[in-house]
């Protein structure tokens, strides 16, 4: 389909919308709008619109301002609150993975002792009675207070960097 | 205890203050005055663009909260009306296109139109049905294009504003448009005007 614009369809568009076609317009533009197929097409199109316009304005029922008002207002308050708690849970995740990684790497490091618990629980429960002094006497007792200090050291950490990251990330 | 309710008096604190920021930016009496200069007008667009006047009244009311939330929205005093008037109708075409790209995944372009043409709402309450029929005809975008162009009165660049296409493919849509509904009206008068 071929664009044709015709210079006359600014002028038509305006008395159109504004109202005053037919009576307000002159004599040779009313002429042209017969033989100008965009300028008809513009008159009856236009025309249709601004009375369909009229028509359902007329029509319309809007609510209350207030009751929109109110559900911006909700809406708003928890999309803020969402916002808010977004570094709240980075700092949560940081903390987590901050504390499992000692301990893995702990474990990790401790695995070449893995016989030796083994054997120590298999004592453990062959043993009918279990006396306090076995346990301080036995040889993991040296790791199981490694591991007491390393998981103490771990949890602080883990609380010191959360609230770091908590701290740092910007918040609106 | 979960970190929320440790902290619950700081985080509602801030909370109440960001929700005010982006609310702020137009008081409630403000919002009032340009809730009724424009309600109306967007309930038109929405009721003709849809063809279903429950749809519109969902979407216009959907429309004004997010204008409302929305912290790049622009403000009445600094950007005057016709700015914020554009971006609520940006919004309600954003929700026009997201109604209609929901029950199937393509673009409106290709969707039939008796998705659309739904009987019953505008067509009952339509106290002419001069345009109605002819206006169901015509694709959805040609319709918001149609209804921007010449009910509204907006300029190419304000349409391109809203609907988001380019502004120099308007012009080309918007001619095929108005010469499609011209066609349809044509023929809608020529039976009526046989009987007489």
């Amino acid at each position: 389909m071929t664009l044709v614009s015709c210079t006359c369809e600014k002028e038509i568009r305006e008395l159109v919308e504004s109202g005053q076609w037919p009576l307000a317009a002159p004599p040779e533009l009313r002429a042209h709008t017969s033989s100008c197929r965009a300028c008809a097409d513009l008159v009856l199109v236009a025309g249709a619109f601004q009375r369909a316009r009229a028509a359902t304005i007329a029509a319309a029922k809007p609510d209350s301002p207030g009751a929109i008002w109110w559900r911006a207002q909700l809406r708003s308050r928890q999309q803020a609150f969402e916002r808010i708690q977004r570094p709240l849970m980075g700092a949560q995740v940081f903390a987590l993975v901050a504390l499992l990684l000692p301990i893995v790497g702990f474990a990790a490091f401790e695995a070449r002792n893995f016989p030796g618990w083994l054997a120590w629980l298999g004592k453990l429960s062959q043993s009918a009675q279990l006396h306090a002094g076995d346990l301080s006497s036995t040889s993991t007792s040296g790791s199981a207070s490694g591991l007491i200090f390393v998981v103490v050291a771990a949890a602080a950490f883990a609380l010191v960097a959360g609230v770091a990251v908590y701290f740092a990330t910007e918040r609106k | 205890m979960p970190w929320d309710l440790a902290l619950p008096n700081p985080l509602a604190g801030e909370a109440d203050a960001a929700a005010e920021h982006t609310a702020a930016q137009m008081d409630s009496s403000a919002f009032a005055g340009f809730y009724e200069r424009s309600a109306r007008p967007l309930w038109a667009y929405l009721v003709r663009a849809s063809c279903d006047a429950a749809l519109a009244d969902d979407l216009m009311q959907e429309s004004y909260v997010r204008f409302l939330c929305a912290e790049r929205a622009p403000s009445l005093a600094e950007d005057g009306e016709v700015a914020a008037r554009l971006y609520l109708f940006r919004i309600a075409t954003n929700l026009l296109h997201d109604h209609w790209r929901r029950p199937r995944a393509a673009s409106i372009d290709e969707l039939p139109e008796e998705l659309f043409s739904i009987e019953g709402g505008a067509a009952q309450t339509e106290s002419q049905a001069e345009l109605g029929p002819a206006l169901r005809r015509m694709k959805p975008r040609e319709r918001q294009l149609l209804w921007l162009a010449h009910a509204e009165g907006y300029s190419h660049r304000e349409i391109a504003q809203v609907t988001g296409l380019a502004s120099a493919s308007i012009r080309l849509l918007l001619f095929r448009a108005r010469r499609k509904i011209a066609r349809l009206l044509r023929e809608q008068q020529k039976p009526a005007g046989g009987s007489q």
